[in-house]
């Protein structure tokens, strides 16, 4: 079992996880934590931590998918992540979206949070496309 | 028997949904029908390229009931999707049998509006769906609302308590 932390600026993490449940009605192996200006960020560090607790509870890993590459969040993030000590593993992920988001929940059951990781990338990548007209003529041959 | 998957969704194709509903179930293609969709070509190309590499057809309901039998004889394995439960009562109606391989009719998003009560996450019915739901439970379907495949589901049965 993977656990997922929506780590981002402002209150991005909240608003891709209340956007998650529209579509999927319930995203439990969630956790928001968001870095806001009148918190700070040692507050956020603190916060991160805690949520980083309760996401490894029980988890064979903790997937924390980040806004911005070498953000704040990422960089605390990855801080937990190359830690040695650090149980359960972690892997980190930048750039997400809200794909990313509900195709979580497809990789929630795996163990191996390299390889989450590594599928949740791959598949978040073909989420970035550009809107064309497809035909509309429609054949008979079911 | 070629339908693999029936649903009701108010979103009719919506592509991540979707996406995840054929990494469960035999897919094909897929048959979406609503009348206003298939009215209006501009939306009914945009919902067409939801779903990359599967084909989509996209019927009002009185062509639904013209090609239904033809889908239904094909080898392939079809899912279908309409957007209320009153269309699929229409297609009952009309004397074809939407028993599928999956054994129910599942129920995706049906959004919040003006006369119409919440019986689970996005899951709110009006008077009319009400009774089509009662009508496709009469006809021997098992009504099975859950979003996607994993998350937690409840019956007609159960959701007809909380109306009363």
């Amino acid at each position: 079992m993977i656990n997922v932390i929506l780590a981002t600026h402002g209150s991005l993490a909240e608003a891709l996880l209340a956007g998650g449940k529209m579509v999927y009605g319930e995203l439990p192996h969630v956790f928001p934590v968001m870095l806001t200006e009148n918190k700070g960020i040692n507050s956020f560090g603190d916060e991160f931590a805690e949520v980083l607790k309760q996401a490894g509870k029980g988890a064979d890993g903790v997937l924390v998918l980040c806004d911005l590459q070498s953000g704040t969040p990422w960089n605390i993030a990855c801080h937990h992540a190359f830690d040695p000590q650090t149980q359960p593993p972690m892997a980190v992920l930048g750039g997400v979206n809200f794909p990313m988001v509900l195709l979580s929940d497809e990789i929630k059951d795996l163990t191996d949070v390299a390889q989450a990781a590594e599928v949740l990338l791959a598949e978040t990548h073909d989420t970035l496309v550009q809107a064309q007209l497809t035909e509309t003529t429609q054949s008979d041959d079911f | 028997m070629s339908i693999s998957f029936v649903r009701i969704d108010d979103r009719v194709i919506h592509g991540q949904l979707i996406t995840r509903w054929a990494k469960e179930l035999p897919c094909d293609g897929i048959v979406a029908i609503d009348d206003a969709v298939a009215a209006d070509p501009l939306l009914s190309s945009v919902m067409k390229g939801a779903v990359q590499d599967t084909k989509v057809w996209l019927f009002d309901t009185a062509t639904a009931i013209e090609k239904l039998p033809k889908i239904i004889a094909s080898e392939k394995h079809y899912f279908v999707i309409g957007k209320s439960p009153v269309t699929l009562k229409r297609i009952e109606e009309a004397g074809i049998s939407l028993q599928n391989s999956n054994k129910k009719i599942n129920v995706g998003p049906m959004s919040a509006r003006a006369t119409t009560t919440t019986i689970g996450p996005n899951q709110s019915v009006n008077p009319e769906e009400i009774a089509a739901f009662d009508y496709l439970l009469l006809r021997g379907h098992q009504i099975e609302f859950r979003l996607v495949p994993d998350a937690s589901s409840y019956s007609w049965q159960d959701a007809r308590q909380k109306l009363k």
